[in-house]
């Protein structure tokens, strides 16, 4: 017998009732009202949530409503209906040590998932979608880094024919795949406040290649330039651009989804959990297109040291020119770079790893540079994983 | 009059939190509509008033649908807005002009699939309410300050070349203009809410009016503004106590080094970490202040069926001192204490409430109708509160 309150289809007055049953049928007896009696397969059951009020919903649309949640689930217990999908979730609910396992499944699921299946899964579908996707995230970007951000480069026309025809005869043809995009080399100024410049080189998916004049100049070597030029090419050929979109797109579904129903955490969740993300995910590229460019250099001959150089001395001319802004420019950008001139054939490890030294989490980019090193001064053109000095 | 209590518990709604999150990683996410399902009818489940409880009817099924819909278009959002600026400005456009629509599907909808005492609510405000309310209002009052803003400076200040009368006269205008933009806001969208609910046959009513909810607003921005001003008077001394006068003048300087790499000074980061820790704490307090306010009066001015009535004892510090206490577990706790939170949280605004119904609830019946559950999974989807309402 289990007791309740019998509500008419549809109406907000009860009266207290009980339910008998037995044998395969139901009896209930409302007080003062009537007595229904049918089979217990035209009973429709709620499933069971916590201890929420029960609903057994009878053939005529009214609905019995009891808080004897346990007399349900025995009275019930051999009847399909409360068995099924929601009855495994209701057993589930009820287990602490369960709900607790949940927590590290739960953990581990979203670890391994952001650490492994994330970048592997963007990286393959990257690669999956056609050149044109990759290519229809250039769009306009050219023209509006131009726009906001990028002057006419400075330096003679000439000079920027040399470095270009060296692009296009020695690099590109390192890279010779059939979904290869079409290399291009474009030479901008980056101002910074009111006479300095940011040395850099960036790549957009299509290909195109943008070095600021301030990198030229403080390139010592051909070597130096070439290998940049890689490193980026390598971005452009691993399409990173792409996985980006696509590892930003999952990062922001995935926290919307988990905390959808406090908006101001999402808020917060989304900006400072995508921002260490994508901090990660880049500097997997990172390493990804150093691989790429240490691997190619090999081949043309081009010092892996050259790579390190190059890029401390940017770091360091980025630093040296934003601390300083009362001193004498001119002056320093001339006497700088002199006090560096290291030439790449004598690179010792400490200027090879110093621009990655002084990013802790990059000693995965020293060690590679380091291999690539010694497997150029044993004069090899390939560099297997094994030959770790 | 009798309160509403909520019989749910930090420690069981934590278990049906964890399975759903659970659930929802293993399926992709294809269990999520039947996830928000167990947590409606867990909460909505264990609110009682006068020992009937209230319930949640949609089915996971029904949701399901409309929740892939929004999933397909959210992620074709999100993917497009990357790859294309053009579209990250026009897709928020355009869904501006859908907003109202789906709004008004949501209200309908979520309002069709709860009940208490096994009668129905109900939602009869119209479509073009909707789109007064959620778009006419908000962006045409927009439209108009701006106008009379150009006019203002425009006739007096360049026809008549009064410059200077011209722009004091508009700073005020402009001054006055965000708490009284917030008041009409808030009084048009819960009339029309509240006008347009029903429960079984009977309708729910109010009659609100701008000038009290100017008042709420006025004094919200009134109260946040001092309590910044006072924390500030006291972060500064501590500033000039602790690191003193120089350093405290080259802090502009400071921030110039650290956005060069240069490693930060801690007193110094500890100030600024200061700063803004006490900006949020007031922004909170002011929010819990309007939400307190706000439902007094609207609660104490709705009625169902003209008999009964409505009351709210929600009180800004005790609501604000939940929400910190929320927000420390939850941290320290590295949100695991959410469940917890949560259940605190929503026990406290719901016994907030008080019902009066001399006559008893009896006598009312549900009205027939079927709605689609498209709407409301779409303003799921796309994060969508109800802005402005009190309840």
């Amino acid at each position: 017998m289990i007791d309740g309150k019998l509500y008419l289809a549809g109406r907000s007055d009860f009266s207290p009732a009980k339910l008998y049953l037995q044998a395969g049928g139901f009896q209930l007896h409302a007080e003062g009202n009537h007595t229904v009696t049918g089979s217990i397969d035209q009973l429709r059951v709620a499933n069971r949530l916590g201890n929420i009020a029960r609903k057994i919903t009878l053939p005529d649309g009214s609905v019995f409503e009891t808080k004897d949640n346990d007399a349900v689930d025995t009275a019930f217990a051999n009847n399909n209906q409360s068995s099924g999908f929601m009855g495994f979730v209701h057993m589930l609910e009820r287990n602490m040590a369960l709900a607790i396992f949940s927590i590290f499944i739960t953990a581990g699921v979203l670890f391994a998932s952001f650490k492994w299946g994330l970048p592997a899964a963007s990286h393959v579908v990257a690669h999956a979608l056609p050149a044109s996707a990759n290519q229809a995230l250039s769009g306009n970007v050219l023209a509006f880094l131009d726009k906001y951000f990028l002057d006419e480069s400075q330096l003679d026309e000439q000079q920027q024919e040399k470095i270009r025809q060296h692009f296009i005869d020695r690099i590109v043809p390192l890279y010779l795949a059939e979904d290869a995009p079409e290399f291009k080399l474009h030479f901008r100024l980056w101002p910074l406040g009111e006479d300095g410049s940011i040395p850099n080189a960036l790549a957009l998916p299509s290909g195109d290649i943008v070095v600021t004049d301030r990198f030229i100049e403080l390139a010592q070597y051909q070597d130096e330039i070439d290998i940049v030029l890689l490193h980026e090419m390598g971005h452009v050929v691993e399409r990173h651009s792409l996985q980006q979109v696509i590892e930003g797109s999952a990062i922001i579904i995935v926290v919307s989804m988990a905390f959808g129903d406090v908006s101001w955490l999402a808020d917060m969740g989304v900006g400072v959990g995508s921002f260490f993300i994508s901090s990660f995910y880049s500097r997997s590229h990172e390493t990804e297109a150093d691989q790429f460019a240490y691997e190619h250099s090999l081949h043309a001959g081009i010092n892996p040291a050259s790579l390190g150089l190059i890029l401390t001395r940017m770091e360091q001319d980025m630093l040296f020119d934003g601390s300083d802004s009362s001193s004498d420019k001119t002056n320093n950008k001339k006497s700088k770079p002199d006090t560096e001139a290291t030439d790449p054939n004598e690179a010792n490890d400490e200027s090879l790893s110093g621009y990655f030294s002084t990013h802790p989490s990059s000693a995965e980019r020293t060690a590679m540079g380091k291999r690539f090193q010694t497997c150029f001064e044993q004069g090899l053109t390939v560099c297997p994983e094994t030959n770790f000095k | 009059m009798k309160a509403l209590e909520f019989n749910g518990s930090g420690t069981e709604y934590f278990k049906i939190w964890i399975v759903n999150i659970l659930l929802t990683i293993v399926t992709l996410g294809i269990y999520h509509p039947w996830a928000k399902v167990r947590n409606r009818r867990y909460f909505y489940g264990n609110t009682e008033l006068d020992n009937a409880n209230f319930e949640y009817h949609a089915t996971g099924k029904q949701l399901f649908f409309s929740y892939v819909i929004a999933m397909i278009l959210f992620l074709a959002y999100v993917v497009l807005s990357q790859v294309s600026i053009v579209f990250s400005v026009a897709f928020p456009l355009i869904f501006i002009f859908v907003l109202p629509w789906i709004l008004w599907r949501s209200i309908k909808f979520n309002l069709r699939m709860s009940s208490y005492r096994n009668v129905r609510f109900g939602f009869d405000g119209s479509l073009g309410g909707a789109y007064a309310t959620f778009l006419g209002y908000p962006v045409g009052l927009f439209i108009a300050f701006i106008i009379v803003m150009a006019v203002i400076v425009g006739l007096i200040g360049s026809v008549m070349g009064m410059m200077t009368p011209a722009i004091i006269l508009a700073s005020i205008l402009g001054l006055f203009f965000y708490p009284a933009y917030f008041a009409m806001i808030n009084k048009i969208s819960n009339m029309y809410f509240i006008n347009g609910a029903q429960f079984g046959q009977g309708d729910f009513s109010t009659e609100l009016n701008f000038k009290t909810f100017f008042g709420i607003a006025m004094k919200g921005m009134g109260l946040g503004l001092l309590l910044s001003f006072l924390a500030m008077i006291v972060i500064g001394i501590i500033a000039y106590l602790t690191i003193g006068l120089e350093q405290i003048a080259m802090m502009g300087e400071q921030i110039q080094q650290m956005e060069e790499g240069a490693e930060p000074d801690g007193m110094f980061l500890a100030l600024i970490f200061g700063v803004y820790a006490v900006l949020i704490l007031v922004s909170i307090y002011v929010a819990a202040y309007f939400k307190a306010r706000h439902r007094t009066y609207v609660f104490g001015e709705t009625s169902l069926d003209n008999s009964i009535n409505f009351e709210s004892t929600l009180r800004a510090n005790k609501l604000f001192g939940i929400i910190m206490t929320n927000l420390l577990l939850m941290i320290v706790t590295l949100g695991l204490a959410y469940p917890w939170a949560v259940v605190r949280l929503y026990r406290y605004s719901i016994e907030s409430i008080n019902v009066g119904a001399p006559d008893g609830l009896d006598g009312y019946m549900s009205k027939a109708g079927n709605e689609g559950a498209l709407g409301e999974e779409l303003g799921d989807a796309f994060d969508i509160d109800v802005g402005g309402i009190a309840f």
